[in-house]
C-alpha cells in the first residue's frame, strides 16, 4: 500500500501520471494528488461504479487482487484494490500498458 | 495443431539446448555455479513475459517489458538490433525484431563472466542470435496461422473471422473464449468452450457498453481497449478498425494477463488485414476513419477542437479561423470546413477572422 505521502512523488517521477487517487469501494476520494484540478470526483465515481459492475457480474474475482484497465484514445485508467477498503486509481495522460503501471507500483509499494 | 504454449516449451529448450553448445567459452561462463546460476532465456512483449527458462531463475532476470530501452530497440519489419545491458551482477542481451507490427525481445541473461573471460560476449551474442532466430521461426509460424490466411472465393460472411477466433482458442489451452462482438454488443461470433464462450462474450459486451457510456458522461472518451483481470483471469476486449467490431478474449492461467494481450494483439492484427476484403463480416471500410474533431488531452481536462487542417471556417460564414478561436466555439462542428493554409481560405473566397487574425 503506497502512503498518501508518496502520491506526489509519483507524479514527479511518472510525467505521464496526471492524477493519483485513493478511494473507497463505493466510490468516495479519500486522498488525491493531481496535475491539474479538475473533475477527480467524477471520475472517481464512474471507476468505483464499473469496478463494482465487473466484481458484480463475475468478470472480475473479488478476491484475487482484481485490477480494471481501460486504454482511451488519450490516455489509460489504472484501477486496483489496495486494500479490503479502498482501491488506487491511476489516470494518465499518455497510452501506457496495464504491464507498464503494475510495474510502477508494485516497486513502489515494495519500496514502502 | 501445434498451440502456443507447446510452441514456446519447445522453443525454450530447443534454444537453451543450441545457447548451451555455441562455444566452450559460453559453457565456462554457464558452468561457474558459484556465481549462482547459469543462462536464463526470456521471451518479452510490452505487455510482460510470455516465455522464462529456467523458471528458478525469475528473480535473477530483469523485468525488461517497462524499460525505456523496449522502444528505442523497436524496429521495423526487415531489421533486428541488439542491446547489451551490463552490470556487475550479470548481463543481459536483447534482441528486438518485429513480425506483423508486433515487437518481439528474446532476452539472454547470464553471469556477469570474470574479466578474462569477457571476450566471450561475442559467443554470447552468437547464443543471442540462435535464441532470435528460434523464437522468429516458431513466432511466424504461429502469426502465419492467424495473420495469412486467404479466404476461398466462395467464403461465407464471417468464416474468415471465425477461422481466426477458432486459431485464437486453438493456440493455447488457457483461452477459454474468443469472440466477435458488434456495436450494440451481440456476440456475432464466440469460440472456445461452447457453454461459456458466449456468456462470457456477452458480459464482456454489455461491461465495455456501459464503460462506454458511463466514461461519456466525462466528454467524448475513446476506448481502445478494456482489460480486467485478477491473479488466475483475464478478459479483454476492444476495437477492431477493419469490420468495425470488437474482438473479446478470456484467459486462465498463470501468466493470463500476457497471454491474453499477445493474443489480442494477434487478433487484432489478423481481423486489420486489408487484402480481400470480400466475404469480410459487416460493412468493410477501405478508407482511414476521420480523425475525431473533438479529443481529450486528459481525463481532468474538457475535450477540446482539434483541426483536421490549419484553418477553419463555418460553413457559409464568410470568414475563417484560427482552430482555437473563440468564434468557432458552440459552432456545430458537423458544418466546418477546413483549410490547409492561409490563401487557400482566400482563394476560397473568405475573409479572416478580426479576432483571432489568422
Amino acid at each position: 500500500m503506497i502512503d498518501n505521502n508518496e502520491f506526489s512523488r509519483l507524479l514527479d517521477e511518472n510525467p505521464s501520471f496526471e492524477a493519483v487517487v485513493r478511494m473507497s469501494r463505493d466510490g468516495l476520494p479519500l486522498f488525491s494528488r493531481a496535475r491539474t484540478a479538475g473533475p477527480v470526483d467524477q471520475v472517481v465515481a464512474v471507476a468505483a461504479g464499473l469496478f463494482a459492475s465487473a466484481l458484480e457480474s463475475g468478470l472480475m474475482s473479488g478476491g484475487a487482487a482484481p485490477r480494471l484497465f481501460i486504454s482511451a484514445g488519450h490516455g489509460a485508467l489504472y484501477l486496483r484494490t489496495d486494500d479490503d477498503r479502498t482501491l488506487l486509481l491511476i489516470l494518465t495522460n499518455s497510452q501506457c500498458t496495464e504491464q507498464q503501471l503494475a510495474t510502477i507500483i508494485d516497486g513502489n509499494e515494495k519500496r514502502e | 495443431m501445434t498451440r502456443l504454449d507447446q510452441t514456446l516449451t519447445s522453443m525454450a529448450h530447443q534454444s537453451l539446448a543450441v545457447c548451451r553448445s555455441v562455444s566452450d567459452a559460453l559453457s565456462r561462463v554457464f558452468a561457474d555455479q558459484r556465481r549462482g546460476a547459469g543462462v536464463s532465456l526470456s521471451l518479452q512483449s510490452r505487455y510482460g513475459t510470455l516465455l522464462k527458462v529456467p523458471e528458478r531463475l525469475e528473480n535473477s532476470t530483469l523485468t525488461l517489458c517497462t524499460h525505456p530501452l523496449l522502444e528505442a530497440l523497436h524496429s521495423g519489419e526487415k531489421e533486428e538490433r541488439i542491446a547489451l545491458l551490463l552490470d556487475e551482477r550479470e548481463w543481459n542481451m536483447v534482441s528486438c525484431f518485429s513480425l506483423s507490427g508486433i515487437a518481439f525481445y528474446p532476452v539472454i541473461t547470464v553471469p556477469a563472466p570474470p574479466p578474462e573471460l569477457r571476450w566471450a560476449r561475442y559467443e554470447m551474442l552468437a547464443a543471442l542470435d540462435c535464441f532470435s532466430i528460434t523464437c522468429k521461426q516458431a513466432l511466424s509460424a504461429f502469426l502465419k496461422g492467424t495473420g495469412s490466411w486467404a479466404p476461398p472465393a466462395e467464403v461465407r460472411h464471417g468464416s474468415h473471422e471465425k477461422s481466426i477466433l477458432q486459431r485464437l482458442v486453438g493456440y493455447s489451452d488457457k483461452v477459454d473464449c474468443a469472440a466477435l462482438i458488434d456495436h450494440d454488443g451481440f456476440v456475432l461470433i464466440a469460440e472456445g468452450l461452447p457453454e461459456k464462450a458466449d456468456e462470457i462474450a456477452g458480459h464482456l459486451a454489455l461491461f465495455n457498453r456501459q464503460a462506454a457510456r458511463d466514461l461519456g458522461t466525462l466528454g467524448e472518451v475513446v476506448i481502445r481497449s478494456l482489460s480486467l483481470c485478477d491473479d488466475d483471469h483475464a478478459l479483454l476486449i476492444g476495437r477492431t478498425t477493419g469490420p468495425q467490431v470488437s474482438l473479446a478474449l478470456s484467459v486462465k492461467g498463470p501468466l493470463s494477463r500476457t497471454i491474453a494481450r499477445f493474443l489480442f494483439e494477434a487478433g487484432v492484427s489478423s481481423l486489420q488485414v486489408k487484402s480481400d476484403p470480400a466475404g469480410r463480416l459487416g460493412e468493410y471500410r477501405g478508407e482511414i476513419p476521420a480523425i475525431p474533431l473533438w479529443v481529450r488531452d486528459a481525463w481532468l481536462l474538457p475535450p477540446r477542437v482539434t483541426p483536421r487542417g490549419a484553418l477553419a471556417s463555418v460553413k457559409g460564414s464568410g470568414v475563417f479561423h484560427e482552430p482555437q478561436c473563440g468564434n468557432l466555439a458552440g459552432n456545430d462542428l458537423t458544418g466546418i470546413q477546413w483549410f490547409a493554409a492561409r490563401v487557400e481560405a482566400i482563394k476560397a473566397g473568405l475573409s479572416p477572422c478580426t479576432i483571432c487574425n489568422p
